[in-house]
């Protein structure tokens, strides 16, 4: 492939959209628990069992795996001033490391806090390229070999758009009505707001908003084309002290807004399935589900629970034997369920442990397994009843502390990674 | 690789071309088209290339300086490591290399050729430009030493450390050895300044309000008094000594002055510059603060309490030998938590790698 072809590729997208067997980046595809292939429900990280592999890791990171087209990938940092920016590519099937190609930090690095770090989006990714965003606002594309395409030092472009505190917001890939598909880069703080719609292509900007001077760790979402909220194109989904917006990612523009006010630390999320239970989840004072206005393209909340507090765990959808639940996590380990279509409470888990990490569903109905990474290296397995209750199946040692990184789902397999090690739990086929 | 460069002409017949390409990628996105398609055929060039894309560091910006980073990495992953340690360790040795090509050929070693890294530091580790191999060469050195080391020794590797920790430690042992260190000179902090104040800044009028200091931020006047709205401020404000004995150069006005909230303060000082040049200024604050040099504005930031530690803000600027003016407007804002009442600064000079740039004598202004 020519250069020329190259841009065109990247301009264009992947030639296959197949999505059942990758997570292309934070929250994973669509928001959907993830293939129906079973995942185990036991594996011990010291012990070894079901674990497919276990690959080393150069440096630390909260970022979490992107999986696609046989590849695993994900951010590390390293360094006294964690200013080596890390981005690795892994072979899905065996766990050899493909590469990993190291950048000097052109923006922050340093924060008062030892546990934060740098390496903190999660890796968005179309199976051809991957685009790694970290806390400094590095953004960096490379293709699927670990060949570089362009940089960006946001912070070096906009001296003051950072955060004293560090930033956590993933990228977002998301493809506008006229296929113009735009790098969603949300770089939102208290002193230079701003939100970055990136060329995939070649990194330019194709616009940039002003946003409210107000720090936000959370990260734009995709609501995808022919939604049940009837967008033609992708939306991006931002949550913050604005409340949402929906942006067409060509232009910036924003298409519709809900509310005055939503969570600066977690990213909302969407539900979008088969029983077309078409619900936005925002976190604004507990859990607000926006759903369609018929015939508009308005939304309005079919209902609000105030008592659904996640607290550093985004919202997450899952498919029990009783229905579609919204998920939400506490950091002291209770895990709530709420009727996505009423909002009411169904159950109530006590996890043992702190946790970070959003958690990952995978499969439905009996087959549903909720995968909970504490920060002290121990995984929860949570399955539902015919209720949809919660019931903690198994509690896995990974066996190494700073686990905050939320994992990956992708054909039969869940990925997770801790500051020194990424796993791949896989039943033997 | 191979292939992606095919029907481009003859292989590497605009080598040089394809450099300028990535080393003027400008800021924003700008050429970043060009830069693209050029790092596509540079991430093919032979290995013989490499000591022309590291010496290009030296002519890129931070952005250039990644694209070539990843073009290096490219071919470097296509050479066996015995080709490999020898092109990286000549890389090591030219005169002057870029701070960062260095970095990354260290890195390169130590990865592929650990033997070869670990003789390199030994060799000639201490007096690399690179923060990250000075690091490396201070740790080894310092499994090395003894459990009663000779203090010219811990003298000499402290000369080379750069990190926070590397420095305590050896000044830690420097101290057991009969040899206390100044923490605050050897990390270059600034402890004594002039500061007048309480300013109005209550609702946050003071942030783009010019103080009446700030009207002539060039100029220092000892004996200047200034008009004041802020309540506990009497009416008028004059400049007064705020000095610091703290190892890590914190000035505390809440501490040893008042934490006057809603307030701006002005702190003044004249920086003695060794040489000429590019320095970095090293700020640690939880508050709002711009930094003039010489009458200039150099960087201001509306940020409070969102942590503070040493080195928290790294300012690139250019100072003159000799005489420096410095000026911080410094602003405390209102909120009323227990944790937003810190009122501080730490101020620190290095070069662009982090090494104390002291001033020769005490400025004139102490």
């Amino acid at each position: 492939m020519t250069p020329l072809l190259l841009l065109a590729a990247l301009a264009a997208g992947p030639a296959d959209g197949a999505a059942d067997d990758a997570w292309r980046g934070f929250l994973g595809p669509g928001s959907r628990s993830a293939a129906t292939a079973a995942v185990p429900t036991t594996f011990d990280g010291a012990g070894g069992t079901n674990v497919a592999w276990a690959a080393e890791l150069p440096g630390g990171g909260f970022s979490g795996p992107a999986v696609a087209a046989g590849r695993v990938y994900v951010t590390a940092d390293s360094g006294f001033n964690s200013d080596v920016l890390h981005v690795l590519a892994f072979d899905d099937a065996t766990g050899a490391k493909l590469w990993d190609r190291r950048f000097q930090a052109t923006g922050r690095t340093g924060t008062y806090e030892p546990d934060m770090r740098v390496a903190t989006g999660t890796p968005a990714t179309d199976g051809e390229f991957v685009f790694a965003q970290f806390s400094s606002n590095d953004v960096v594309c490379l293709t699927a070999d670990g060949d570089t395409l362009w940089y960006r030092g946001l912070t070096a472009d906009y001296p003051n758009v950072s955060n004293s505190l560090g930033m956590s917001s993933s990228p977002l890939l998301a493809t506008a009505a006229d296929g113009t598909r735009t790098l969603i880069v949300m770089a939102e703080n208290d002193a230079e707001s701003k939100l970055f719609g990136l060329d995939p292509a070649t990194g330019e900007s194709r616009w940039v908003l002003d946003r409210p001077n107000q720090a936000n760790w959370g990260s734009p979402v995709l609501l995808p084309a022919g939604s049940a909220f009837r967008n033609d194109g992708d939306l991006a989904l931002c949550q913050g002290s604005y409340g949402l917006q929906a942006l067409d990612p060509g232009t910036g523009e924003i298409v519709w807004e809900w509310g005055d006010g939503a969570s600066t630390v977690v990213s909302p999320n969407v539900a979008l399935g088969p029983d077309g239970d078409g619900r936005i989840l925002v976190v604004s004072d507990g859990i607000a589900a926006l759903e369609p206005v018929v015939g508009s393209d308005a939304v309005k909340v079919a209902w609000q629970n105030s008592r659904l507090r996640p607290s550093y765990a985004s919202p997450v959808v899952v498919r029990s034997p009783a229905g579609p639940l919204v998920a939400t996590l506490t950091q002291g380990g209770i895990l709530s369920v709420a009727d996505l279509a009423t909002g009411e409470e169904v159950g109530k888990a006590r996890l043992s442990g702190k946790y970070w990490a959003t958690p990952v569903a995978v499969g439905v109905g009996e087959n549903l397994r909720l995968f909970c990474p504490n920060s002290e290296g121990e995984v929860a397995v949570v399955g539902f009843d015919a209720e949809g209750s919660p019931e903690i199946l198994a509690a896995n040692k990974l066996g190494e502390d700073g686990m905050w990184a939320s994992p990956a789902a992708a054909s039969g397999a869940v990925y997770f990674r801790s500051d020194a090690t990424l796993w791949k739990i896989a039943g033997s086929k | 690789m191979a292939g992606l460069a095919a029907g481009v002409g003859p292989a590497f017949a605009g080598f040089e071309e394809d450099l300028a390409a990535v080393v003027t990628v400008g800021p924003k996105g700008e050429g970043s088209v060009e830069a693209a398609e050029a790092l596509r055929r540079l991430s093919d060039a032979p290995a013989d290339r490499l000591p022309a894309l590291f010496a290009a560091f030296a002519d890129a910006g931070p952005v250039g300086r990644n694209l070539l980073a990843g073009a290096v990495q490219a071919i470097a992953d296509d050479l066996p490591p015995a080709e490999l340690a020898p092109a990286l360790i000549a890389l090591l040795t030219v005169e002057n290399p870029h701070p960062e090509a260095a970095a990354l050929a260290f890195g390169l070693l130590r990865e592929r050729a650990p033997e070869a890294a670990d003789r390199y530091l030994a060799d000639r580790g201490l007096g690399s430009a690179a923060p990250p191999v000075r690091r490396a060469a201070v740790a080894a050195a310092l499994a090395k030493l003894g459990e009663n080391p000779e203090p010219a020794g811990l003298r000499n590797l402290l000369d080379a450390a750069l990190d926070r920790d590397q420095v305590e430690t050896l000044a830690k042992r420097l101290a057991d050895a009969g040899e206390p260190v100044d923490l605050k000179r050897q990390f270059g902090f600034l402890t004594n300044w002039q500061l007048v104040g309480p300013f109005d800044h209550r609702d946050g009028v003071g942030w783009d309000r010019t103080l009446p200091p700030e009207e002539t931020p060039g100029r220092f006047d000892p004996d200047a008094t200034f008009p004041s709205k802020h309540p506990e401020a009497g009416g008028t404000v004059t400049w007064q000594p705020l000095t610091t004995d703290e190892d890590f150069g914190r000035l505390d006005i809440a501490g040893d002055l008042t934490n006057w909230k809603g307030s701006a303060v002005m702190l003044a000082r004249e920086y003695q510059a060794p040489v000429a040049g590019p320095v970095t200024f090293r700020l640690g604050t939880p508050n709002a603060f711009k930094l003039y040099l010489n009458g200039e504005l150099v960087f201001a930031r509306a940020e409070y309490h969102r942590g503070t530690k040493m080195d928290q803000y790294v300012i690139p600027a250019e100072v003159r030998a000799g005489r420096n003016l410095l000026m911080v407007k410094l602003l405390q804002n209102e909120q009323d938590q227990s944790w937003a009442q810190s009122y501080q600064m730490q101020f620190r000079v290095t070069d662009p790698t982090g090494a104390a740039l002291r001033e020769p004598q005490p400025a004139a202004a102490e």
